[in-house]
């Protein structure tokens, strides 16, 4: 296993400051899969695990998009793998979550557990 | 289920093979290849959960999806974008064109100049056209109202119009024709107004001539179907009586001054010393773009007794003349057809359908917006326009808007080359061509803007310049709103019909080649364009100088043209248009003959008038009868030598006070088959005169002369005396007495002679000059031919304007080639001919382009001739030898001056 830590670009920077970029929901989901798949992470298994952890159908092309805008974004990096036998021989691009990427799923993640927090468990209770 | 084995256990089943090619095709090249893979994998995984077909459907769908359109953009997004329309970008856009403008001073003033030029043509087109095109456009009923119009079809057939009807119609037609709201007679007038007033206890009487037909009688349901604003008195109440009159605003001021106009009410005005009538009413002015400038509205009941019922015919049911008319506003949702189809009926009900001529008889609706153009159906108060003309002046006010715009195309284009090294630096920079386009299109705006606030200056001085065109009623604003919306859409056109093709071409230069190498005479395709442009605006221009040529040609051929008569130094004036006294006449002329200066004297018509008389005339060869109406002038013993006539056969008419014979021309003779004019002579015809019809002789063939313009051949014409209705007076000057003060002095005595033997006349004696009264036979050709002469001049100004730009551009490009062919050993003359050879070649290809347009365009004018000029080569030869001497001098001067520049100092400049 390796770490293959690239730091966002500083134009890359200026683009995710100047958009204000927060992570959408879907974006967040594939983000943590990709997080989950740990080394194996690349469009087809990510789709595959998407279907298979929320049950519903998920476009590939939605997934494939995405995380080439996570990319851009600077949350995702990707490699080339090697050379496979059952794809024609064509090789698979596998992402891994940057620092960066990591610190905005934090990020998300404390924004909602500071919110649930904030609800009182009574209305939870009584609904 | 059966789909679904297959993909089990066979890995190699292919997804549609046309979509994977179309992936490979147009998928996003960084990604292409394990987006493929992914697919291919997705694919199996979808074959195995969903079925083949499904999975199919999938696969396609993504492929779709992932295309590089929808997937992503040409464009990477990891650079900072800018937003085109920002403040601060805006801002630098006309800075930077702001500087440019200024750094090439020549080229931009030529721009703007050329520009400012085709913009103020276009705008004072716009404004001329625009002004006739507006006639009565501000009657709220105008679809409503039209005036009933009678057509007449003579022995032949053919069809003619009047814009009047015979006088008793309009009250008939009240009566029996249906779905009128409602209708009023009227009737045009000339007569002198007279007005008193009390000074120190002392009358003074002040008249005025009103002959511009200023005068209507009208009932008064007139202003029921006109809408006029009434300051005082209402349209309800005005014009019910005998002897009232309503004025317009300004005629209450030319008469009473500046009074409160309560005041006007209850004066007094005497019409033509006889008619009294008291002013009841005032209405405001119409505006300036109606036919109806009628100031006075006398009312109807004033005529309709004693002497005045007579003298405007209102029992005559057969003569019909154009000033006696009739409006009338149709009801409500009625179209013009279902009134026209109920005259036929009408006509058959009053008209005696013995008469041969009642029978050609027809009246018909026309609309009111018609009047201001139909000039078949002629009047004598509106002044007609010729629509086609106005067309030609739209069609002529775009083409100097295009050479304009092309001077302007060429020479930016020409002069991108300086600067394919900055928009190389911009590039690099990361400018995007967008931004580029704009700056370009902004430099284009601040230039047609000068251009533009120029021509406004331009309007003024050109409708100055340009009086004898444009109609006199015209008033200029340049605050009215229209017109500035126009000036705006102008401004925006002209930007992008002149920037957006440099914009496009500047800004296409790639950043590598355009600092790597030096581009030196621009791109093929550029050069291509450029030059097919400076062809189109030379060929334009010489089809205006073609034209121009073969106007000027024409007109001189109208005015020089042997018509078959004399026409010098010859005067004509009317006698008292009241007194029928034939004894006054004879009066008078003996009087006149008495002077030495004077040659000759006749009474009669003239022969060349604008308006015709004919009369049904019939001759029985002995096997049928020829009727035919015929052309009729009234003449004395004086007329024939008078105006130089000659006499083929037979012998002069003798005075008469009525008619007792007539003298034909050799055209009539030959329609009634006589194929010797001497068999003419002794002939009979059948006339049908006061008297009933008669039989009269031939006694006399004259030769054929010009009886009107020449837009129309020479018809059959008989002459005939008949004292009790001659009224214009020949008078031939000897042309001894050639200058000007001496003819002056002859037409003082022949005034003060008239005076003596009218001195109540009530009009005045205003004698014409008969070459004038031929030349008003060509005021449109003559209009037409000036608009054109300014026209080229325009357009001929502008192309040079351009070609001097371009070369001045192309020979400073040059300027070491030049300076390198001297050194080893040009000629100044080989020089010059090496850099104007291009321009001219194009001048000629030009020019075989323009001719044929030109030679079809100008024979289609001509054909509105019966007698015109050949298109003759040598007209071609002019212009071709004068476009290309143009285009030599226009051009030599930069060629000769760098011709002649020393090569050590022309070798120096980088």
């Amino acid at each position: 296993m390796y770490w293959h830590v690239i730091y966002p670009t500083l134009s890359e920077q200026i683009v995710t400051y100047m958009k204000r970029t927060f992570l959408g929901e879907f974006e967040e989901v594939i983000l943590l899969t990709v997080a989950v798949l740990d080394e194996d992470a690349y469009a087809v298994s990510v789709t595959q695990q998407l279907e298979q952890k929320t049950g519903r159908s998920v476009g590939f092309s939605a997934v494939h998009t995405t995380l080439q805008r996570l990319e851009g974004k600077g949350f995702l990096t990707s490699t080339m793998g090697g050379a496979t036998a059952e794809r024609g021989g064509r090789r698979k691009r596998f992402f891994t979550v940057t620092p960066f990427g990591r610190k905005a799923l934090q990020e998300a993640r404390q924004v909602r557990e500071e919110l649930w927090n904030a609800l009182p468990i009574l209305q939870l209770m009584e609904r | 289920m059966s789909n679904k084995e297959p993909a089990r256990h066979d890995g190699n089943i292919e997804p549609p093979t046309w979509a994977s090619k179309l992936l490979s095709r147009l998928s996003d090249p960084n990604s292409r290849e394990e987006v493929q893979g992914d697919l291919l994998e997705m694919y199996a995984y979808w074959s195995t959960t969903l079925g083949e077909r499904k999975a199919r459907w999938k696969y396609i769908a993504n492929v779709c999806k992932l295309m590089r359109p929808f997937a992503r953009s040409k464009r990477s997004n990891s650079y900072q974008k800018t937003n085109l329309f920002s403040h601060d970008m805006i801002r630098n856009y006309f800075k930077i064109g702001i500087r440019n403008v200024v750094k090439n001073k020549g080229y931009s003033a030529i721009n703007i100049f050329g520009l400012a030029i085709g913009v103020s043509a276009c705008i004072v087109i716009y404004l001329l056209v625009n002004f006739e095109l507006s006639y009565e456009n501000f009657q709220a009923d105008r679809d409503r109202i039209y005036r009933i119009s009678s057509g007449f079809q003579n022995a032949e057939g053919v069809e003619s119009k009047n814009a009047g009807l015979s006088a008793p119609m309009p009250a008939s037609i009240r009566q029996d024709v249906t779905a009128l709201e409602s209708l009023a007679a009227c009737h045009v007038w000339s007569a002198k107004a007279t007005v008193t007033s009390v000074d120190d206890k002392k009358e003074i009487r002040r008249s005025w001539k009103n002959d511009d037909a200023e005068i209507l009688i009208c009932e008064p349901e007139y202003f029921q179907i006109f809408e006029y604003n009434w300051l005082v008195g209402s349209a309800g109440t005005a014009l019910k009586m005998p002897n009232e009159v309503v004025l317009t605003r300004q005629e209450a001021e030319k008469y009473f001054g500046k009074v409160p106009l309560q005041q006007v009410l209850g004066k007094r005005v005497y019409f033509s010393d006889s008619l009294v009538t008291t002013v009841t009413g005032v209405v405001k002015d119409l505006p300036a773009n109606s036919d109806f400038r009628f100031k006075n509205f006398i009312s109807f009941k004033s005529i309709e007794s004693g002497n005045w019922r007579k003298e405007f015919q209102l029992d005559e049911w057969t003569n019909t003349n154009s000033s006696s008319m009739a409006f009338v506003k149709v009801a409500k949702n009625t179209i013009s057809s279902q009134i026209n189809m109920q005259f036929p009926v009408f006509l058959k009900k009053h008209l005696d359908q013995k008469d041969e001529w009642n029978k050609g008889r027809s009246l018909s609706l026309q609309p009111l917006a018609d009047i201001h153009f139909n000039q078949s159906i002629r009047d004598n108060f509106s002044r007609q326009v010729h629509l086609p003309s106005l067309y030609a002046l739209m069609g002529i006010a775009v083409f100097l808007l295009l050479i304009a715009a092309i001077n302007f195309i060429n020479l930016a284009t020409a002069q991108s080359i300086t600067r394919v090294k900055e928009i190389g630096v911009r590039k690099v920079l990361g400018s995007s061509r967008k931004s580029l386009i704009l700056q370009f299109l902004c430099e284009t705006f601040i230039i047609t803007v000068v251009a533009v606030l120029l021509s406004i200056c331009f309007i003024h001085p050109i409708l100055k310049m340009s009086e004898a065109f444009v109609p006199k009623q015209f008033v200029f604003n340049i605050f009215d709103p229209k017109l500035l919306g126009f000036i705006m859409l102008i401004a925006f056109l002209t930007s992008l019909l002149s920037g957006l093709y440099p914009a496009w071409v500047i800004s296409s230069y790639t950043p590598v080649s355009s600092l790597k190498s030096q581009f030196s005479t621009g791109q093929s395709r550029t050069v291509l364009l450029r030059k097919s442009l400076i062809t189109f605006q030379f060929s334009a221009s010489q089809i205006f100088i073609l034209g121009t040529i073969i106007m000027a040609a024409q007109s001189q051929y109208m005015l020089n043209k042997d018509l078959g008569f004399k026409k010098d130094a010859i005067i004509h004036f009317y006698t008292d248009w009241h007194d029928y006294d034939i004894d006054k006449k004879e009066v008078l002329l003996s009087k006149l003959r008495q002077f030495p200066e004077i040659e000759r004297v006749s009474i009669g018509s003239t022969p060349a008038r604008n308006g015709y008389t004919t009369n049904r005339l019939s001759y029985f060869d002995g096997k049928k009868e020829i009727k035919l109406d015929v052309h009729k002038r009234s003449v004395d013993d004086n007329y024939i030598s008078l105006f130089g006539l000659k006499l083929v056969a037979g012998r002069n008419i003798t005075n008469s006070d009525t008619a007792k014979e007539f003298i034909i021309n050799e055209t009539y003779a030959k329609t009634l088959g006589f194929k010797k004019p001497e068999d003419a002579v002794g002939k009979l015809l059948t006339y049908s005169g006061e008297k009933g019809e008669l039989l009269l002789p031939i006694v006399g063939v004259i030769a054929d002369f010009h009886l009107q313009s020449l837009h129309t051949s020479i018809q059959p014409l008989y002459l005939l005396s008949e004292k009790k209705y001659e009224r214009a007076v020949n008078v031939k000057i000897r042309s001894s007495g050639k200058s000007a003060t001496e003819f002056k002095a002859v037409l003082a005595k022949i005034e003060k002679t008239y005076k003596e033997v009218y001195p109540t006349s009530s009009q005045d004696f205003s004698p014409s000059f008969f070459d004038d009264t031929l030349a008003k036979f060509y005021e449109k050709e003559a209009r037409q031919a000036q608009i054109l002469n300014t026209s080229t001049g325009i357009a001929i100004l502008i192309s040079c304007m351009g070609l001097f730009g371009l070369s001045a551009f192309v020979t400073q490009q040059r300027t070491k080639e030049i300076g390198i062919r001297k050194v080893l050993g040009s000629t100044i003359y080989q020089i010059v001919g090496l850099l104007s050879k291009d321009f001219l070649r194009l001048v000629v290809l030009s020019f075989v382009i323009a001719s044929p347009i030109a030679y079809w365009l100008m024979k289609k004018w001509l054909e509105d001739f019966a007698y015109r000029v050949d298109i003759s080569i040598w007209i071609f030869v002019v212009a071709g030898v004068a476009s290309i001497v143009i285009a030599i001098l226009t051009v030599s001067y930069q060629s000769i001056r760098a011709a002649l520049l020393n090569p050590a100092k022309s070798l120096k400049v980088e």
